[in-house]
């Protein structure tokens, strides 16, 4: 499945409030979270990442992984958290207003 | 935060840094996951790095490297290419810089939207000239729509002394009187000091002058401290009381056409400026100009019926050219921009043809590189970029041939414009890199586009260099009209420069060659009228004794104007007067019907005239001759003096390009009533021109030493100096002339090269096959001579229709000159002969051997 635009971004800020992780544990975290509904594709998460560096919402440091290996890890700043909170709040008005629209198919719809 | 971030990644050591911790991550990242997930990593780096910005600045920065490296690999077509376009380019902002100097100069003068030209003639409804004086004094003082109100009166050129009185002048300088009223409607404020004011123009105020800067600049350095100093214009002290800005200038020499005069003086109550004068004026706070020229009409009306004649008042702007001298230039105004943008369309086209044979060369090089999957935008836009690059080439090119014909403008023996000035203005260089970039979409985007929508597999199959059909038809098409417009160009100009159709028409009988002039100056010296004369009969003996003077005569040039009543009705007759003594007509070696003026037209005797034969032909028109009857004898009547007997009939000497002038001569002795200014020797030379000058001088001299003799030249630079803004435009004609032979050498050249060179591939195979090099030759050089002979053939068509628009809106135009036509012709056939044929001997010496391994 295809994610919203401008989704991807929040998606990324909502993982990480858990903690560090690098780019593939973010992945696969994704993956995972939505009962792999959702499979982001490398290629369009890591420009996320970038942009999310350079608004200052993440910043990332080189550290030694699970496996002692070195990977670069992305961690929530303050103001990001401010952000995926504020961002939070107007997704659940948001899908609550779609969920009221699209409710129950009626029966026997057509 | 985020923009200071983003700039960081402009810095190139950051970025690089940045590249390189990218690179890192992503292969720690390849080494975690299982191969394959990611997908490519490659695009992911390509996204992120869109995300830092500047991707089009780098974008922009690798085609331009690409775009020179592959137009240094191929410096013919660089170089056929710059040249072209700046040939192009340089005839149109040349043109476009003359009009831009002539028409738009910006006057810096405060709200010049009110700032105003009053023009009132006699009985002429069209607004020109200027005003009388007796005229502006009363739309002085009935107005009631303008705040200020003043006149600009040419004046005398006075010997500029510093040191004093009778001490060697430091140059002879014009002079204009200029009241008050102008200083105030101008509404500059002086570079130092102070204009002229109200009270310097009460009779017995003390003599004042107003500098203009080029004045302080070369007499005095700039010297601050010369205010209240004393120069002496002729004899006279004149206080300095100001120096005029630049601005100033500006705003006079356009508001009054004339060229600004470099010392100002007031206009004084008790002395009337002779001659017409210029009026300008500052509209009052919350008049329009419409109202203005209400209330002047009103004025003129009344002034009508008050002296019982036809007075009309005009207002307009004095911020742009005045507009008698706008109407009459619009005509050639618009053919030379027709002319210029002619010149660079054929310029785009020869560059358009040269690009598409380019691009059949690199149609296997453009169908790789889609097959490697390059972007056909990415290609399209680093073939612009390519073309952007030729663009700023030609453009800077174009500066250089635009340098070099204002030096050539400069040499002509006519009044331009300030080229030098004009070209460095902004509008120029604003225009220059406008046109310039324009060209790059006139000639690059169709190849271009054309380049990258080709079928990719046809073009990597072998022999697919062979141009298809519909190509070879269109570049054909392209080279008939580049030499039709070529030929048409070169045939009008050729054609005018030879019918001369703003010329001054001459009789040719009338030779002025060794004719020579020379200024004596009697301004403030002792003379009065009956010295003056007596000065010439003392003077002329002297000078024909001398061996090598033929004959010589005394004169007034300063043309004046009067009106002959005529006829019944008292219709006037407008007629150009000229003081002359009894030797002028034998100097020039024209002879008179009846007789010319002797020794007994004096001061006093019965007023004579000699009148031409335009003056006659007007006279019968108004009915104050018969046809017929002898007009010598005949009195003709100048509203003031006493009527004037015609004793001669000369034949029109010059006459304007529409007509001929009326002349009425009269002898010096009787049109002086003081001392004159400024009287004109000339002289009838044998031999060489060298010594005449000193010879004058010295004679001169020799009767008086206190006088200055100056402004020495030849009858013909007289003339030319005389020219009306027309004669330049008729030198000028030349120039885009000039722009269309190289643009058709080099354009014709570079095009049919490189339509030739096209073919290699097919004659290497046909002399492989067998062909002779000289068969080879004739073949490539066929087309080119069909297409040659077409497109003179289509040019002399179009040169039929601009010579015949000419004809009826320019003036005499030869239609048919066999001399212009054949010329031209030839010479844009041989050299497209040569530029077809040089490519097509070098093309079939090629070695088949080379041009087949090529596949």
């Amino acid at each position: 499945m295809d994610v919203l635009q401008g989704t991807l971004d929040m998606l990324v800020l909502r993982t990480l409030v858990l903690g560090p992780l690098h780019g593939y544990g973010i992945a696969k975290a994704i993956r995972s979270s939505s009962r792999e509904v959702l499979d982001i594709e490398f290629g369009s998460l890591y420009p996320s990442l970038k942009r999310l560096e350079l608004k200052g919402w993440i910043d990332s440091k080189w550290e030694t992984s699970e496996h002692n290996r070195r990977a670069k890890y992305y961690r929530l700043t303050p103001e990001g958290r401010k952000q995926l909170r504020e961002q939070h709040s107007q997704w659940a008005q948001f899908a609550a207003a779609i969920a009221r629209i699209m409710g129950p198919l009626p029966k026997g719809g057509k | 935060v985020r923009i200071w971030r983003k700039l960081k990644y402009l810095l190139p050591w950051h970025r690089r840094a940045q590249e390189q911790d990218m690179r890192e991550e992503l292969d720690s990242l390849r080494a975690l996951a299982a191969p394959g997930e990611l997908g490519s990593l490659t695009l992911a780096a390509e996204n992120a790095r869109e995300v830092w910005g500047w991707v089009w600045l780098e974008q922009f920065g690798r085609d331009t490297r690409i775009g020179t490296r592959s137009l240094l690999r191929s410096p013919g077509f660089t170089l056929f290419a710059t040249l072209i376009l700046s040939i192009g380019i340089g005839a149109m902002v040349t043109v476009v810089a003359c009009f831009n100097a002539l028409f738009f100069k910006t006057l810096h003068v405060p709200d010049a939207a009110r700032f105003v030209r009053i023009y009132s003639i006699e009985g002429q409804p069209r607004p020109s000239g200027g005003v009388a004086y007796s005229t502006y004094l009363e739309l002085r003082d009935r107005n009631s729509s303008l705040q200020d109100i003043g006149i600009l009166s040419s004046g005398k050129s006075f010997p500029l002394r510093l040191a004093g009185p009778r001490t060697l002048p430091a140059a002879i300088v014009p002079s204009a009187a200029v009241s008050n009223g102008l200083f105030k409607a101008i509404g500059v404020a002086m570079l130092l000091g102070r204009g002229v004011e109200a009270t310097d123009e009460k009779t017995g105020a003390p003599n004042v002058v107003v500098l203009n800067e080029e004045a302080w600049r070369r007499y005095f350095i700039r010297d601050r401290g010369i205010l209240e100093r004393a120069i002496f214009l002729d004899n006279t002290p004149y206080t300095i009381i100001g120096v005029a800005p630049k601005s100033f200038e500006d705003a006079l020499s356009l508001f009054s056409g004339k060229p600004s005069p470099k010392v100002f003086i007031p206009v004084r109550d008790n002395v009337k400026p002779e001659g017409m004068v210029d009026v300008a004026g500052r509209l009052a706070h919350g008049v329009s100009r419409t109202e203005a020229g209400a209330d002047f009409k009103r004025i003129a009306t009344q002034l009508s019926t008050e002296k019982n004649s036809v007075i009309y008042a005009t207002v307009e702007r004095a911020d742009v050219p005045p507009s008698w001298l706008v109407a009459n230039l619009a005509v050639i105004v618009s053919f030379f921009l027709v002319v210029v943008f002619t010149l660079l369309l054929i310029a785009c086209d020869d560059i358009a043809i040269m690009l598409f044979a380019r691009i059949m060369a690199r149609q296997r090089e453009m169908g790789i590189r889609v097959a490697l999957g390059g972007r056909r935008s990415q290609l399209v836009r680093q073939l612009l970029a390519e073309n952007i690059l030729i663009s700023i080439l030609g453009g800077a090119g174009a500066m250089i041939l635009i340098l070099l014909a204002s030096r050539l403008i400069e040499r002509l023996p006519v009044t331009l414009p300030d080229m030098s000035r004009a070209i460095f203005e902004w509008r120029t260089l604003t225009f220059t890199i406008l046109i310039s970039l324009a060209t790059t979409l006139f000639f690059g985007l169709k190849p271009a586009l054309e380049c990258v929508s080709h079928d990719v597999v046809a073009s990597l199959s072998p022999g697919a260099k062979a141009p298809n059909r519909r190509h070879g038809r269109v570049r054909s098409n392209l080279v008939v009209g580049q030499i039709a417009a070529c030929t048409a160009l070169l045939i009008t100009a050729a054609v005018l420069v030879r019918s001369d159709p703003f010329r001054y028409w001459w009789d040719p009988l009338f030779k002025t060659d060794h004719l020579w002039l020379s200024d004596i100056n009697f301004v403030g010296t002792v003379y009065d009228r009956d010295s003056q004369l007596e000065f010439y009969r003392r003077l002329l003996p002297r000078l024909m004794a001398e061996p090598g003077i033929r004959s010589a005569s005394v004169m007034n040039f300063g043309i004046m104007g009067t009106m002959i009543q005529s006829g019944p009705d008292n219709m006037v007759i407008g007629t150009n007067i000229l003081s002359i003594d009894e030797g002028y007509f034998r100097t020039l070696q024209v002879p008179v019907a009846g007789r010319t003026f002797n020794e007994s037209d004096g001061p006093r005797a019965a007023p004579v005239g000699i009148v031409n034969q335009e003056l006659v032909e007007r006279l019968i028109l108004w009915k104050d001759l018969i046809r017929g009857q002898d007009p010598i004898g005949h009195k003709i009547r100048t509203g003031k003096s006493a009527p004037i007997e015609i004793v001669g009939v000369v034949r029109n000497l010059f006459g304007g390009p529409q007509n001929f002038i009326p002349v009425l001569y009269r002898p010096l002795g009787q049109t002086q009533k003081a001392v004159s200014d400024t009287v004109t020797v000339m002289v009838k030379y044998s031999g060489a021109a060298g010594p005449v000058e000193r010879i004058v001088r010295d004679k001169v001299l020799g009767v008086d030493s206190s006088l200055l003799v100056h402004n020495s030249r030849t009858f013909d630079d007289q003339q030319r100096q005389e020219m009306p803004p027309f004669r330049a435009f008729e030198y000028g004609i030349g120039i885009p002339g000039l722009f269309a032979l190289l643009l058709g050498i080099v354009g014709t050249y570079g095009t049919v090269a490189t339509l030739v060179a096209q073919r290699r591939h097919e004659v290497g195979i046909r002399i492989a096959l067998g062909a002779r090099p000289s068969t080879a030759v004739r073949l490539l050089l066929a087309d080119g001579i069909k297409s040659i002979s077409l497109g003179v053939v289509c040019g002399i068509a179009v040169v039929l229709i601009i010579l015949l628009w000419l004809n009826r809106t320019v003036g005499e135009v030869a239609v048919f000159d066999p001399v212009a036509f054949v010329t031209m012709a030839l010479l844009v056939a041989a050299t497209a002969g040569i530029a077809c044929y040089v490519p097509a001997k070098r093309a079939s010496l090629v070695d088949p051997m080379v041009v087949l391994r090529e596949d």
